[in-house]
């Protein structure tokens, strides 16, 4: 147990250590999404799935703007150079926000 | 033509070997119905209608009711057309009242007639007005000036092929105008060869029954007028047709029909040249069983009225089954002159449908010859008024068929001393013979049924007795198969024998016992009245769909801000990171981006309130446009200050 709890700290000062301020700030926007949508699949499991509609439009926002943020962790992770080096971070987050704007209007239409 | 000249000798010779018999008269109850149509034309305002009840009512005998309001109308009406058809409707029928005090202002229509024969151009002169014409003037007892003119005109006038109507109508013209009409002889067969057959028992012309009365009666007076006794032209087949025509069409319902029916009958009942017969049976189909064994036979002419001469009639041959079973014997005189009696008491007359074909012989010498009054085919029914059900058995026996029933004998008429019980996994047995009571034969009934009927609710359960081939009836009935049948309904049930033929004469209805029977109470259905069935259904309204229930306000609400709650997580750790929101660039591309941005976010917000899809693409593509130009700039601004 003491192994598994000193195995997390070390990983946690890692990540603040070494991780950009910018990723962390990607990183807590993952943390935001997905504690959404967990609180909305709770209110499924507990409430029911009524309106099914309401609930997988804002169900599936979740999921897909985990997966969109998570491209743009990918690309913007200087890490990753290599297989992006004809993407700039700022063209990763235009394509990001273009995204973003599909995928609600979407959303939106599919909410009812 | 040709081939209806074909048809109509072809048949001719058809009915030469069937035979042809009138078997139906103008009975007084007939007469009575054409009466009463005829009084509905008196009261009518139609001149015609006026004149077919007043001379069909003289036809029959009978005074016209109130003659004095019926020439007052006459006199009202007459003045209204100077038609000629219509003004020779309201002579003739004051003609024919003759009691008229007053006087009808006809003279000018009188004075047109006259101007009508002395035309030159008779192209535009109809037949039918010159019938109507001429008439009219006889009705004043007045002569067309030229006889030889006149008939030179309908010589003229006259053509082959002429309507039946006009034919009809110069017929009766030439034969008021006395023997030199005669050249009109040959058109006769003419005529004759357009006449309708049907089902080779009925003459007729198109048109219907006054046209084919207004030929026929024509035909008559035409050779009265022109003295062709010798070679009448309608052969006597075809006058007994004409008169099954003119009986079939009895029933009819306009004081024209009822007249023409009457003028007809009347000059086929009385003429120089024959005498059609009707005989017909006193009862219907001879209505004969064991008791009643005498078959009457009544002879008349087709008024009804009696012949003038008594007759002699036999029996030709007499079939049943196609089995000749009585010839030559003789109808006995009657009382009554016009009904004569064969006794049908041959000892082997058993039931059945017999054929008769019959013979009336006039045994005083006569005037006109008879006409149907040989070879008279007869139906003829003799029924059993009773006949004997023997070896009646009832009785239960369990399904399974190990056990033989035990069976009850009855007697017919009798019935069960104790209640018979079964349930659903027995059956019931019924066996029963019936005999003819005279040959004690065994009987097929058309027939025979077994009735259960339930003595609380009077629903009933009928079930066939089926026949075997010794023709023994038997009824076995499996209760627990035929339950649905009885409703599954346990309860006292009476039972009844129903047995029905044509041949017999009343039919036989015997309850014969009580049963109780017992089915599994759990398959009962709630009975629905016979009533209540043909009652009106219950209205069906449409209902929309009833949404499902929804949590209750407060959960609703807390879910709402434990969605809501992640987004100041986000923030609170933003805060913790440090953005530098102190490094926004404040110019127009930057502004410009989170605008654009932000209010494609509120467009989307419309769009799920109140838009529909069209206006938000269009605000869209605007918005979207503005916010890819500042993004380009915006971020290509970046890009370039970070890589300094």
């Amino acid at each position: 147990m003491a192994k598994i709890v000193a195995i997390v700290s070390k990983f946690y000062d890692d990540y603040v250590k070494t991780t950009s301020k910018k990723l962390k700030i990607i990183d807590a926007y993952l943390l935001y999404i997905m504690l959404t949508g967990i609180v909305q699949f709770t209110y499924c499991c507990l409430v029911g799935t009524f309106p099914f509609n309401s609930f997988l439009s804002g169900f599936i926002s979740s999921v897909s703007c985990f997966v969109l943020g998570v491209c743009l962790r990918l690309q913007a992770n200087p890490q990753n150079k290599a297989q992006f080096s004809d993407i700039s971070p700022e063209r990763g987050f235009a394509d990001f926000i273009f995204a973003h704007i599909v995928l609600h209007l979407t959303i939106i239409n599919f909410i009812g | 033509m040709k081939s209806v000249f074909l048809f109509t000798v072809l048949t001719s010779y058809l009915c030469l070997s069937t035979s042809i018999s009138v078997d139906t008269y103008l009975t007084a109850r007939d007469k009575e119905q054409l009466k009463s149509v005829l009084l509905t034309g008196l009261v009518s305002e139609n001149l015609s209608d006026i004149f077919y009840a007043v001379a069909g009512l003289q036809q029959i005998d009978q005074k016209v009711p109130d003659a004095q309001a019926i020439c007052n109308k006459l006199v009202k009406l007459v003045g209204k057309s100077k038609a000629f058809d219509s003004v020779y409707f309201s002579t003739s029928a004051w003609k024919v009242i003759s009691t008229c005090s007053g006087k009808l202002a006809v003279d000018e229509s009188v004075q047109d007639v006259y101007t009508m024969l002395e035309k030159k151009d008779i192209r535009d002169v109809h037949m039918a007005d010159l019938y109507f014409g001429v008439n009219i003037l006889s009705n004043f007892n007045l002569k067309p000036k030229d006889i030889t003119k006149l008939i030179n005109i309908i010589k003229r006038k006259m053509k082959p092929d002429d309507t039946i109507t006009d034919f009809g109508y110069s017929i009766h013209l030439l034969a008021s105008l006395g023997p030199e009409g005669r050249f009109a002889f040959n058109r006769l067969s003419d005529a004759i060869m357009q006449v309708d057959e049907v089902d080779r028992k009925y003459l007729q012309f198109e048109g219907g029954l006054s046209i084919t009365a207004l030929v026929l009666t024509g035909i008559y007076k035409f050779c009265d007028a022109v003295q062709c006794n010798t070679s009448f032209p309608i052969q006597n087949d075809q006058v007994l047709m004409f008169s099954n025509y003119l009986l079939s069409r009895k029933s009819v319902q306009t004081p024209k029909g009822a007249y023409y029916l009457l003028n007809a009958l009347k000059t086929l009942s009385n003429n120089q040249y024959h005498l059609p017969i009707a005989a017909t049976l006193v009862k219907p189909m001879g209505d004969l069983d064991d008791t009643q064994k005498t078959l009457s036979v009544k002879f008349t002419n087709l008024l009804g009225e009696p012949l003038p001469t008594s007759l002699s009639v036999g029996v030709e041959s007499a079939m049943l089954n196609n089995k000749v079973v009585m010839s030559k014997n003789k109808f006995k005189t009657t009382a009554d002159k016009t009904v004569y009696e064969l006794d049908f008491n041959e000892p082997d007359l058993s039931t059945g449908l017999y054929s008769l074909v019959i013979n009336a012989i006039p045994l005083e010498k006569i005037k006109v010859p008879l006409l149907g009054n040989t070879a008279i085919p007869l139906e003829v029914k003799v029924s059993a008024s009773s006949v004997n059900i023997v070896n009646f058995k009832v009785g239960t026996t369990d399904n399974d068929q190990q056990t033989s029933p035990s069976l009850q004998t009855l007697k017919y008429g009798e019935k069960l001393s104790t209640q018979l019980k079964a349930d659903h996994m027995q059956r019931i047995v019924v066996r029963f013979t019936i005999k003819d009571n005279q040959n004690k034969k065994n009987l097929q009934m058309h027939q025979s049924f077994i009735r259960f009927t339930n003595s609380k609710t009077g629903s009933q359960s009928v079930f066939v007795a089926e026949l075997d081939s010794q023709n023994n009836y038997k009824l076995d009935m499996d209760l627990g198969v035929k339950s649905p049948l009885f409703k599954h309904a346990s309860n006292v049930y009476s039972m009844d024998l129903i047995i029905g033929d044509s041949l017999l004469k009343k039919p036989i209805v015997w309850n014969f016992g009580d049963i109780k029977l017992k089915f599994l109470e759990n398959e009962s259905v709630p009975s629905e009245s016979f009533a209540e069935y043909y009652l009106p259904k219950k209205l069906i309204s449409h209902t929309f769909r009833e949404p499902e229930p929804r949590p209750p306000h407060g959960v609703s609400l807390l879910f709402t801000i434990l969605s809501l709650a992640p987004l100041l997580v986000l923030f609170i750790l933003w805060a913790r990171l440090g953005v530098n929101i102190k490094n926004f660039p404040f110019n127009l591309s930057a502004i410009g981006f989170h605008g654009a941005l932000a209010s494609i976010f509120i467009l989307f917000g419309m769009f799920w309130v109140y838009l529909d899809m069209f206006m938000t693409l269009k605000y869209l593509l605007v918005l979207g446009i503005s916010a890819f130009l500042f993004g380009n700039r915006l971020l290509s601004y970046i890009a370039r200050r970070r890589s300094k």
